[in-house]
């Protein structure tokens, strides 16, 4: 018989679902986006850090700071500079999460140019290797678990990690802000660009950028199948399909797999505003809202019905596989992964980028990037400590002609390169597998990249004439550098909900008409919200 | 009855007597329990303390506030779950799977392990069993690679077409054909390693049976069904309420990966919404409602299937 007050076990789970059920029905909760500190709106704002440009030997091609682009180097300089005339560190050991997207190299015991590295710096660098695909988790992890690094690289779309830093990082307004930079001459080497497309968080400096020319190269080529075909240039839209129709065929594709990025840039092509429209009044719309957007993806539509786009979903390594075995002959890349590319192929080919096509009455528009490819950021520390992690990222920034470049970029002379009678860079068969992807402090602090490429000067003198060409064509896209709470919060899922809606349209899943629903789907998930913080947030850094 | 004098001496019903028991017999029973304490530990770190972590359902989780300085976020999380038709077209897409599962995939480890047993050669039968198994230790990656060079549309199938002069087909990027594409790929890799449990409960059933069986003049046939079907008739109701527990989970990566080759609406799985709406898009307190609505969905499966199973007569996966 059972005591009507004793508690049985089954008894004891329902009160207890039930009292949670109740207190959790009892406590307020709300779907509003919680108020962030990384917000700039009526924060005092920091002055931005000035520019001092390093001296540099005289480049062929000379770079312009105000348009991103970059200066080019046939050659290697002769005569390098000391940048940094002390070392760093004094023995103390640092740690890094940093992003890579090759495999991890040797350990430390069996790789010279880490071990070269960490004794010019004069610390013990341990490094913790994340690949790139997998930052935003591993970020996510470093904040749930509180375990932070000294030096920390990171990037945007990440969600509340802005907040995060705001909160549990360092600011470094003071060792940064206006002349205070000056006490490391190479980051203030870093162009006022970069400094802006990271943004002030908090109203403050936290992040460090990883610099990156203005120009953002969306369609790389090969430059000889193109020419047989007409080339990369001078075209309308129905010569561009017809070159690219012309280049496909018996297992060959013209294009990689196609993605939205395709159709951004042909968005921009055909004159749609770089990722908003900013109207007279200070208000923030989508392109993706745009008529010229729509088009954008019709076009790509029937271009992979013509089958120009390689069929199946490939990851961007085997892409580039494909590439340099000429199965494809063009896909979206980044500028630095051009010196990749261009190292890869030697003489089989040249690379070279797709210039915008002209449409009569349209002024085509090349969207910026942000100046940057990621950032880094500092544990909280005392001043002395964040001091050298400044002397480190100062010293990882040395520019081009200097021979902490030459360290980092190539490594050690006699083991990862030799120079041959001209002073020209010769790759010996070890830097194949330690070199500056495998060990990619370049992904931690970096100077403004140069275009130069080791035995391939023509491959310098095509990106320059590319950025030159393109640069009157370059737009900036409104939001960049601005933190606000509804882009931390709904940002990730609205730009997915763009993303599967434009896959599905280019692929033939779905009709043009369908990107309407997305676009509602947009808004309804907070695409709306973000348009009106951004708005906010222009406001209270641009002034106006 | 007072005054009246037992035969027997009265049963031991106090707290205390009834606990002196319990340790009595656990401390003769302490080798066994030091075996255990390791399994023990791993359920109660990384399954029974993680319950906890539930609570982040009814929270407005940020990862660097921690669980208690998150603020409360009431039943908002699920109603935007049960509001958001994403969720319910996963939830579609899930159960659709699983349905093509339970039906093409289940029997056959049942089927193959009985083919493998009744093989006669024992090493035909090994080497065969190592062949079966190996495709379970590749990964997702590499399966899914290996398909779309086969079948996909740059792929080895294409590739005869296209040289014979026809037409191509799309079936690695065509939406309609996604989910029996799903099974099969894991029917290829998992098909053999399931048939160890079964192929265990076979090596049970003593041989003298079969062979009484066929004196007795019963056929293959006849012995299928009476001698090898009883025999894994508990263990195929065992893993078949276990699949009932897991009906709302179909994988992860395997629709990952090819999620962007045929879209959401094909290939969203409850796991992958969670790990975009979690994992990518922050919003871990909706993600969490996502799983813990998953986990109370699997439990009342599995009690109800259970119970279903004690009527009928078998043992199930607990009394």
């Amino acid at each position: 018989m059972t005591d009507r007050h004793h508690l049985t076990r089954r008894g004891l789970l329902t009160a207890g679902a039930g009292t949670a059920a109740g207190a959790a029905l009892l406590l307020t909760g709300c779907d509003a986006p919680r108020a962030i500190r990384a917000t700039n709106i009526g924060k005092k704002l920091a002055e931005w850090p000035d520019y001092v440009p390093a001296k540099a030997p005289k480049p062929d091609f000379p770079g312009n700071d105000a348009k991103g682009i970059q200066s080019a180097y046939l050659t290697y300089p002769t005569d390098l500079v000391t940048a940094v005339p002390e070392k760093p560190g004094n023995g103390e050991t640092v740690t890094v999460a940093l992003v890579t997207n090759e495999p991890v190299p040797p350990p430390l015991g069996r790789n010279t140019m880490w071990r070269a590295v960490n004794e010019a710096l004069g610390v013990n660098l341990k490094l913790n290797f994340i690949p790139s695909a997998s930052l935003s988790q591993k970020l996510a992890v470093m904040m749930a678990s509180g375990d932070v690094p000294d030096i920390i690289t990171c990037s945007d779309g990440v969600p509340t990690f802005e907040d995060f830093i705001a909160t549990d990082l360092q600011d470094l307004t003071d060792h940064l802000s206006g002349s205070a930079i000056r006490d490391y001459p190479n980051l203030a080497n870093l162009p006022t660009y970069s400094w802006q497309g990271v943004g002030l968080i908090n109203g403050g400096i936290y992040g460090v950028p990883i610099q990156r020319p203005l120009p953002t190269p969306e369609m790389i080529c090969n430059l000889d199948a193109f020419d047989k075909v007409g080339g990369l240039s001078d075209w309308t839209p129905d010569q561009f399909t017809q070159r690219m129709k012309a280049l496909t065929g018996k297992k060959h594709w013209a294009s990689g797999p196609v993605g939205k990025t395709d159709v951004d840039r042909h968005a921009g092509w055909r004159g749609a505003p770089n990722s908003w429209v900013l109207d007279s009044s200070g208000g923030f719309h989508p392109t993706e809202a745009t008529a010229v957007y729509k088009d954008a993806l019709a076009y790509i539509q029937k271009l992979v019905k013509d089958g120009v786009f390689y069929p199946d979903q490939v990851a961007t390594p085997e892409a580039k596989t494909l590439m340099y075995g000429q199965t494809l002959y063009s896909m979206a890349d980044t500028l630095p992964a051009y010196a990749t590319n261009v190292a890869a192929v030697g003489s089989r080919f040249r690379f070279d980028f797709g210039r915008p096509y002209t449409i009569p009455g349209v002024t085509p528009k090349k969207w910026d990037g942000p100046g940057w490819v990621n950032y880094t950021v500092l544990k909280k520390g005392t001043p002395s400590r964040i001091k050298l992690m400044l002397r480190i990222l100062n010293f990882l920034a040395s520019p081009f002609g200097s021979k902490e470049y030459e360290l980092i970029r190539f490594g050690v002379e006699g083991k990862h390169f030799t120079r041959d009678s001209h002073g020209q860079i010769q790759l010996s068969k070890l830097s194949q597998v330690e070199n500056f992807n495998t060990l990619p402090l370049q992904y931690v602090c970096s100077p403004p990249l140069v275009a130069y490429f080791p035995g391939q000067p023509d491959a310098a003198r095509r990106v320059w004439n590319y950025q030159t060409e393109t640069s009157k064509y370059l737009v900036k896209n409104p939001s960049v550098g601005l933190r606000t709470a509804a882009k931390d919060r709904y940002g990730t899922v609205t730009g997915q909900i763009l993303n599967d809606a434009a896959t599905n349209i280019v692929n033939g899943r779905a009709s043009v008409k369908s990107w309407d629903d997305a676009l509602k789907e947009w808004r309804k998930q907070g695409g709306d919200k973000i348009a009106a913080s951004l708005r906010e947030e222009y406001a209270a850094v641009h002034g106006h | 009855m007072a005054g009246t004098a037992s035969p027997t001496p009265p049963p031991e019903t106090g707290t205390g007597s009834r606990a002196a028991g319990w340790w009595r017999r656990n401390r003769s029973q302490r080798a066994l329990w030091l075996l255990a304490v390791p399994g023990i530990a791993y359920f109660a770190v990384f399954h029974y303390s993680a319950f906890v972590s539930n609570i982040i359902a009814f929270k407005q989780y940020v990862p660097f506030e921690g669980i208690w300085a998150s603020p409360w976020a009431g039943f908002s999380n699920f109603s935007r779950l049960f509001g958001d038709p994403s969720f319910w077209a996963a939830a579609w897409n899930t159960l659709a799977i699983s349905a093509l599962q339970l039906v093409f995939f289940f029997p056959l480890p049942i089927a193959l392990a009985v083919l493998l047993h009744s093989l006669a050669w024992k090493s035909v039968r090994t080497v065969f069993q190592s062949i079966i198994y190996l495709p379970h230790f590749i990964s997702w990656v590499i399966v899914i690679a290996l398909f779309q060079q086969i079948l996909g549309g740059a792929g080895l199938l294409n590739g005869l077409l296209s040289d014979g002069g026809m037409h191509a087909v799309n079936i690695i990027s065509n939406p309609g054909s996604f989910k029996p594409l799903a099974v099969a790929e894991i029917i290829w890799k998992d098909c053999g390693w399931g048939t160890i449990i079964f192929l265990a409960s076979l090596a049970n059933v003593p041989e003298q049976q079969y062979e009484s069986a066929a004196l007795d003049g019963c056929g293959p046939w006849g012995r299928f069904w009476h001698i090898t079907l009883p025999a894994l008739r508990p263990i195929i109701i065992l893993l078949l309420i276990m699949r009932l527990g897991d009906i709302l989970s179909v994988g992860f990566e395997q629709f990952l990966l090819q999620r962007p080759a045929v879209g959401p609406q094909a290939a969203e799985v409850l796991d992958t919404f969670v790990y975009y709406r979690g994992v990518l898009g922050g919003d871990w307190g909706f993600s969490a409602a996502a799983g813990l609505f998953k986990g109370v969905i699997g439990a009342i499966l599995v009690y109800s299937a259970n119970k279903i199973a004690h009527k009928m007569g078998e043992e199930g996966v607990y009394q």
